[in-house]
This record gives structure tokens, C-alpha cells and sequence, in this order.
């Protein structure tokens, strides 16, 4: 799954990865995870993030080839 | 990074009384920094961290402890191969396995949130595997049968519980109720590992159907009170699963250890044996019993320290209960505080022994201690006569005596010439 949490969260005032963490309540190691692609956050944490950052889970998350096998 | 939350502050405090406890050499001190380290984790998994639980975290921690059972499991099923091919027994580490699995199951079962369903599947699964362990342990024999037989009644009233819940955890209760007043566990002295598991699983199951509710299968069920009944009943199982750990294993070595204590601390030395009370005398005041503190030959037989000793009027080795598993005269015996009783003839020859291992004896394999004992007591000793010719054993395999064709677990009688004294009927 591809993300772009990186591109939005600089669009947003150039949010560090501490602090949308501290927004959506997670530890600052999850934001880098999911930015890195190496964990799909939970529906609820998806839909926290794109309210955070003023968007929507489908501008923020797109599902790769990989992921309709 | 760790995080410095309420949690991480409650963490540092178990460990700081957990060094404290070890430094005054505390033995459960390991309970306080063990419990430091899976404070978080347990927390997240009874959903008790509140906004302090990370998604990624609780995954992470639920997939390291997955990997963690699994590393616990296979050392223990190892350690028991080892000990087995030691030819010593394993029985803590199939408690330990079987313990482990039946919680994970358990917590599973929990975790799906439908109580009813939960009680009655456990029910099932106990009565079915009842069913089995008593076909593998004693075959076609009539104990082994019986204990099918009543694995299959225990599975059929999980079965009855679909149409009648509450009705059969009534049943249920009542049953553990009376086991535990009749065979007075409420005293958490060992009265079999069959007995408390039973009365443990039967509570558990009638809590799990009690604490459902009509509306359980629906969609839109209760959520708060769903969840604080899952906490609850959670809560309950892990209790009950500790306090059958803390019964069954925890109070065979707590009577060794309470004679290692006082070893360091009083003892008394009576017609030359060193010996802790309570102590019985003859009316001419010769020793009858005591337990002894330090390793000892009585008549002629090496004896461990901690084992309850019983001696005749002439101060002969009469019988004794052994703190372990020991060898008495070239046979392996099986040793468990108050459990099994070794017996002596006056001559020093050993008399009543349970076997800790499947043993050839005389030619005749001799079945070691089973499950059976444990759940119909007593007949599964094995006995020699006075010349040390055997008397007695349950065969561990089947064989032709006599011309007579015996199977595994039939008991079979010689006399002091060896001679078979009754035949297979």
C-alpha cells in the first residue's frame, strides 16, 4: 500500500512526524512506519489522519498491484 | 524510545520492589520484575491503557507474545523429551504445556465476546478430550472406558447447554459445588489432578453461560457492559488457571521446600536421626514417625532428605512417603509428599513401591504410576513378597503368562515362587 502522509503533512504547515502524531495520539515510531509503508494503520487511526490533515483516507492511501492478489 | 507515561512510572516501581524483595532473597521478587516488564503489554490486551495504547504497539506486542508461547511451548515439550529419556517423569512440564494451551484457547474463546457460546464450547472441549486422554491412557480396560464414558457425558451436557444454558451451568454449579465440599478442596490440598481441573473447568464454563445475555448474538449488543463482562470473566478464567497452577504444582514442592526452610533452622536429632516434627512415639517412647532433614540410610535403605519416615516398634524402616522420585532396590519409585506410599518388609525388603517408570520386573513389564491413580486412587502399586519374588503389578504391555493371554493394564498376582496365583477371568 502506498502513502502519501509525507506529502500532505508538509502541505499542512510542515507538521513534524512528532507532532501529527500527538494529533492522532500514536507514538512517533507509528507515523514512520506508516510513512515508510511498513504498517496499514487501523480504519479508525486511517480516517483520524485524513481528518487531521484536512483530507480524505483515499488521497492519503492507495492500494498498490501487490495488494489486489 | 520508551515512553514516559503512568505506565512506564508503575512499571519502574514493580521492578524498584522487585530488586528490594531480591535483595532480601525473596523468591517471588521474580513475580514483581516479571511483572514490571508485562505491565504494558497486559494492560493493552485487556484493553486497560486507555489513549496511552498505540495501535502498532498493541500489534506488536500481541505478535511478540505469540512468538514468545510458541518458544515457551516447544522448550517445555523439550525439556519433558529430556526428562523422559532420563527416565525421570515430566508431569510439571505437561502441566505447564497443557496450561498454556488451554489458556490461549480459553482467552480466545473470550476474546470472540459471546459468552453462552463460550461456556458451552468449553464444555465440549473438555468432555471430548476427557473422552480421548481416558482412550490413550487406558485403552479398553474398563478405567480407561469409564473415563471415556464420562467424557462423553460431560461433552453431551455441552451439547444439552445450547438448547438449556443456564439450566445445565445450574447443573454444572451444583457438581463443582458438591466436589468441593465433599472432597474438601476449599482446603487447595491436592486431590487429584483430574478432580480440580474438573471443578475448575465445570465453574468456569457456568460463570462464561451465566454472564451472557439474551441479547449476546445480536448485532447491536451492549458494547460497554459486553466489554467490562469480557474483563470480568477474563479476569475469572486466568484466576482459576493460576489457582489450579498454584494447587498442582505449587503445593508439591511446598512441603519440601517448608522442610528445606526449617533444615536452616531447628531440628532434632531422636535415636540417631536427624528429624523435624511432627513427631509420633510408641508408648515405649520409641520413634513411630517424623520427617527427616538430611539424606539418611534407614535399614540398610538410602533415603532424601524431606521424606515422612514410618518405623516399627524395633526401629525398622516400615514405610515412607519420598519427597521425589527415588530408586529403592534398583526400582525407580515415585515420590510426591503424601502421595504415594513406599513400604518395606520387616526383612528391609521393599514391599509396595509406585513406579515412576514402565519397568521389566522379573520378566513381567510392570505398568509405572498412571493417570488412573490419580483419579480412582490406590491399584496401580506394584508389590513383592518377602523373598523379593513380585506379588503384584498392572502389566504395561500385553504378554502370555502361563499360557494365558494378558493385556496392557491387567493386573496379574505370583506367589514367593513366581508361580501366577489367579488367571485372567
Amino acid at each position: 500500500m502506498k502513502t502519501n502522509l509525507r506529502r500532505f503533512r508538509f502541505e499542512r504547515g510542515e507538521l513534524s512526524q512528532q507532532q501529527l502524531a500527538d494529533m492522532v495520539s500514536v507514538s512517533r515510531q507509528t507515523i514512520v512506519a506508516i510513512e515508510k509503508g511498513n504498517y496499514s494503520p487501523s480504519v479508525k487511526l486511517a480516517l483520524l489522519l485524513a481528518e487531521k490533515l484536512e483530507t480524505t483516507v483515499e488521497e492519503l492511501f492507495e492500494l498498490e498491484d501487490e495488494d489486489h492478489d | 524510545m520508551i515512553k514516559r507515561d503512568r505506565i512506564f512510572y508503575a512499571a519502574c516501581g514493580l521492578f524498584m520492589v522487585g530488586i528490594v524483595l531480591a535483595l532480601m532473597e525473596y523468591e517471588f521478587a521474580l513475580l514483581f520484575i516479571v511483572g514490571a516488564y508485562l505491565l504494558r503489554p497486559t494492560l493493552h490486551v485487556f484493553d486497560l491503557a486507555g489513549k496511552k495504547a498505540d495501535e502498532r504497539q498493541v500489534q506488536i506486542h500481541s505478535r511478540s507474545g505469540n512468538v514468545a508461547f510458541i518458544a515457551v511451548i516447544i522448550t517445555a515439550i523439550g525439556l519433558a523429551l529430556l526428562r523422559i529419556a532420563n527416565g525421570e517423569t515430566a508431569e510439571e512440564f505437561y502441566a505447564l504445556i497443557g496450561i498454556g494451551i488451554a489458556a490461549r484457547a480459553l482467552v480466545g474463546l473470550l476474546m470472540i465476546g459471546e459468552f453462552r457460546r463460550t461456556g458451552v464450547l468449553i464444555i465440549i472441549a473438555v468432555g471430548v478430550v476427557t473422552a480421548l486422554f481416558g482412550l490413550a491412557s487406558g485403552g479398553f480396560s474398563p478405567a480407561g472406558l469409564f473415563v471415556c464414558l464420562l467424557g462423553l457425558l460431560f461433552a453431551s451436557l455441552g451439547f444439552a447447554a445450547r438448547r438449556f444454558p443456564r439450566a445445565i451451568a445450574a447443573v454444572l454449579t451444583v457438581i463443582a459445588l458438591v466436589m468441593i465440599f465433599g472432597f474438601k478442596l476449599y482446603q487447595f490440598r491436592p486431590a487429584g489432578s483430574a478432580m480440580t481441573f474438573a471443578v475448575l473447568v465445570m465453574l468456569l464454563a457456568a460463570i462464561s453461560i451465566f454472564l451472557s445475555s439474551r441479547s449476546e448474538d445480536s448485532a447491536t449488543g451492549a458494547g460497554s457492559s459486553k466489554s467490562s463482562r469480557a474483563i470480568v470473566l477474563v479476569a475469572i478464567s486466568l484466576s482459576l488457571i493460576v489457582l489450579f497452577a498454584y494447587i498442582e504444582i505449587g503445593s508439591k514442592s511446598g512441603d519440601y521446600k517448608q522442610t528445606a526452610n526449617q533444615v536452616s533452622q531447628e531440628y532434632t536429632e531422636i535415636q540417631g536421626i536427624a528429624a523435624i516434627g511432627p513427631f509420633e512415639y510408641y508408648p515405649n517412647g520409641k520413634l513411630e514417625s517424623c520427617t527427616i532433614v538430611r539424606e539418611d540410610t534407614l535399614s540398610g535403605q538410602p533415603l532424601s532428605a524431606g521424606t515422612v519416615v514410618h518405623l516399627t516398634n524395633d526401629g525398622v524402616l516400615d514405610w515412607c512417603f519420598l519427597q521425589q522420585d527415588t530408586e529403592i532396590q534398583g526400582h525407580l519409585c515415585r515420590g510426591e509428599s503424601h502421595g504415594f506410599m513406599t513400604g518395606f518388609h520387616p526383612n528391609g525388603q521393599l514391599k509396595t513401591a509406585w513406579l515412576a517408570r514402565d519397568e521389566v520386573i522379573q520378566g513381567i513389564p510392570c505398568a509405572k504410576f498412571r493417570f488412573m491413580s490419580s483419579v480412582f486412587g490406590g491399584g496401580d502399586a506394584t508389590r513383592f513378597h518377602e523373598n523379593g519374588q513380585l506379588s503384584f503389578c498392572t502389566l504395561s504391555d500385553g504378554m502370555t503368562i502361563e499360557d494365558q493371554e494378558f493385556e496392557k493394564g491387567d493386573p496379574v498376582r505370583f506367589d514367593e515362587h513366581g508361580k501366577m496365583i489367579v488367571g485372567k477371568q
